[in-house]
């Protein structure tokens, strides 16, 4: 019941009781209450007029980085009595200084300012409006305005700086980069032999083979390093990342999908990202610094989803991925994905798998009793049979065991190939 | 501050309307309203704001028959003008509780406190009036207010349905 509906209630009843009964006191009884009620109407607030400005010490943060919101309004309109202002911004967010809201009073042309600390975990976060609610003092009378001011902080996921990351695409962009482009040119590594042409620096004849050939000189050739076209298809799939007691594998393939996006684009390559789960979220190929953003800010919105449609992986639009371009799937896998991988494969791409062990984080998380140890080696027997055939297929597989970093996980296996095994044009 | 003028409020409230029945030998009405006092205060440190407006209704309601009765209306006044207050201050409290620890809040309860002594003073005043010049209810003047009355009740009704 309003309070302004509750005092005219008794104030009316107040009138027609002294009416019945012909009693002035009554009336009298009223006059208080009438009092207090037309002070209210009387001092009720106008039309809130604020001026409000929101700045975010930092619009890009780590999750569980501490970043300082400040706040200024400005009366520009009458004074305000009783003024209560509440910053807008998500739940998952966490307040961990200050309050996002204040109780004051406001009077014409006045300021107030404050700041408070928020963090939270990875995610895109939209500061939306300031609630103001303008009061008199009895709080008869309200008048409720949402000031529109929008800001934005990004949490993105946490990176590991990779140096380098080897791949082999069959195809590759014009560009100049740091993968080998099967083509001889300039370059660094040793690609071959040719006769030697007019324009061709001196430095690059060969004076061993010259010796050998009369009149006829033959210059070295060399690799041609080129940039290519990267795919990363992050899954999100409900049903490969969740495990009992709300246990995720997801933050760990952001974690390594982001590592392996910044890797790529700060050889030079072309990056697209796709994430694949509650639906199809496509982040155009692009290159250098710009595309990062872009990637970071789709991994920062990234969740898993439980899509019927995008249970299996078969509905993994190729036509967004360049012919013959690398592909790589960041997934803890499933047995029904087997299939689909082959199919790609197929159709000439060249795909990398980043695994996140499922087998070894359930069982981090069980206890050591027998029953447990041997399901466990079944399973472990199970995913060794998938990723060996997928291996068989000419995926390159990288089983990660989330208990070691990323970085040198890949360092140990998707490195630069030491200078012996690179003379021989590859390693091991 | 606040809360001290709460339970003052209630105590002036209840403890006016209690003594005024007991004078005259209600002394079950007087108790029933120590007891509404004790919850009162009660429900004020449970932060039960709805109990408020039940014991504004009843005080006021008490205040009214206590009247029509024909008991003192300085304690009758003084009764409803105690649980208007302590109402009030009940809202005001629950309104407080928005602001954060950090906020200095001793101003804007001095303000409150301030504006509602003045209202009180203001009540007070007018209702002292139809106390002490008794005015004879004459035919135009019974039509005057019914009329009004009728016509506020009209406004009442429609405002209510707008909303």
């Amino acid at each position: 019941m309003s309070r302004t509906f509750l005092l005219i209630l008794i104030i009316y009843s107040l009138l027609l009781a002294g009416l019945a009964t012909l009693n002035g006191e009554f009336l009298g009884l009223a006059l208080p209450l009438l009092a207090y009620l037309l002070v209210g109407f009387w001092r009720a607030p106008e039309k809130l007029d604020l001026e409000v400005h929101r700045t975010i010490s930092s619009e890009r943060a780590a999750p569980d980085e501490d970043v300082v919101v400040r706040v200024d309004v400005s009366n520009r309109g009458a004074d305000i009595e009783e003024l209560l202002l509440e910053d807008g911004f998500s739940r998952a967010l966490t307040v961990r200084d200050g309050s996002p809201r204040h109780l004051l009073s406001l009077k014409k042309g006045e300021s107030f300012s404050w700041t408070y600390t928020v963090s939270g975990p990875r995610g895109g976060y939209a500061f939306e409006a300031l609630k103001a609610e303008a009061r008199d003092h009895s709080g008869i009378r309200w008048s409720s305005h949402q000031v529109p001011v929008r800001n934005e902080l990004f949490i993105f996921p946490p990176l590991t700086r990779l140096k380098y990351i080897t791949i082999r695409t069959r195809r590759t962009r014009v560009y100049s980069g740091t993968i080998p482009a099967r083509m001889g040119g300039t370059g660094v590594e040793f690609f071959g032999l040719r006769e030697y042409q007019p324009g061709d620096p001196p430095r690059w004849i060969n004076w061993r083979a010259s010796a050998r050939h009369d009149e006829t000189l033959y210059a070295n050739e060399f690799q041609q390093e080129r940039v290519a076209d990267v795919a990363l298809v992050l899954d999100g799939r409900e049903k490969t990342n969740w495990f009992r007691d709300g246990r995720s594998l997801f933050e760990h393939s952001v974690l390594a999908t982001a590592s392996l996006a910044d890797a790529f684009l700060s050889q030079g390559n072309r990056v697209g990202l796709l994430h694949y789960g509650r639906y199809l979220d496509w982040t155009f190929p692009g290159y250098g610094k710009v595309q990062r953003e872009r990637i970071l800010q789709a991994l920062a919105h990234a969740q898993t989803g439980g899509s019927p449609v995008f249970s299996g992986l078969e509905h993994i639009p190729v036509r967004f991925f360049p012919v013959h371009s690398q592909v790589v799937l960041v997934s803890p896998l499933h047995d029904d994905d087997l299939d689909t991988l082959i199919q790609l494969r197929a159709r000439g791409y060249q795909i990398m798998v980043i695994s996140p062990d499922p087998v070894a984080f359930e069982l981090a998380y069980l206890p050591r009793v027998p029953s447990v140890e041997l399901a466990g080696r079944v399973v472990r027997m199970e995913r060794n049979l998938l990723l060996k055939k997928l291996q068989r297929a000419g995926i390159q597989v990288l089983d990660w065991n989330i208990a070691h970093p990323f970085d040198q996980v890949i360092k140990h296996r998707l490195g630069p190939p030491p200078p012996l095994f690179r003379a021989v044009g590859g390693r091991l | 501050v606040s809360y001290f003028a709460f339970v003052t409020s209630v105590l002036m409230g209840v403890g006016s309307l209690s003594f005024a029945y007991a004078g005259r030998g209600f002394d079950l009405v007087a108790r029933g309203l120590l007891v509404l006092g004790v919850l009162w205060l009660f429900a004020g440190k449970q932060r039960w704001v709805w109990f408020s407006t039940i014991a504004l209704l009843i005080s006021v309601s008490l205040a009214a028959f206590g009247l029509w009765i024909e008991l003192s209306p300085g304690w009758m006044i003084s009764g409803a003008l105690g649980a208007l207050l302590a109402w009030d201050l009940t809202d005001f409290m629950r309104r407080l509780r928005f602001a954060p620890l950090m906020d200095d809040l001793r101003p804007l309860e001095r303000r409150h406190l301030t504006r509602l002594t003045i209202v009180t003073v203001v009540g007070v005043l007018l209702a002292s009036i139809p106390m002490l010049v008794r005015l004879e209810f004459t035919f135009e003047w019974i039509m005057l207010l019914t009329l009004v009355a009728v016509l506020g009740v009209t406004q009442l009704v429609s405002w209510l349905r707008r909303r």
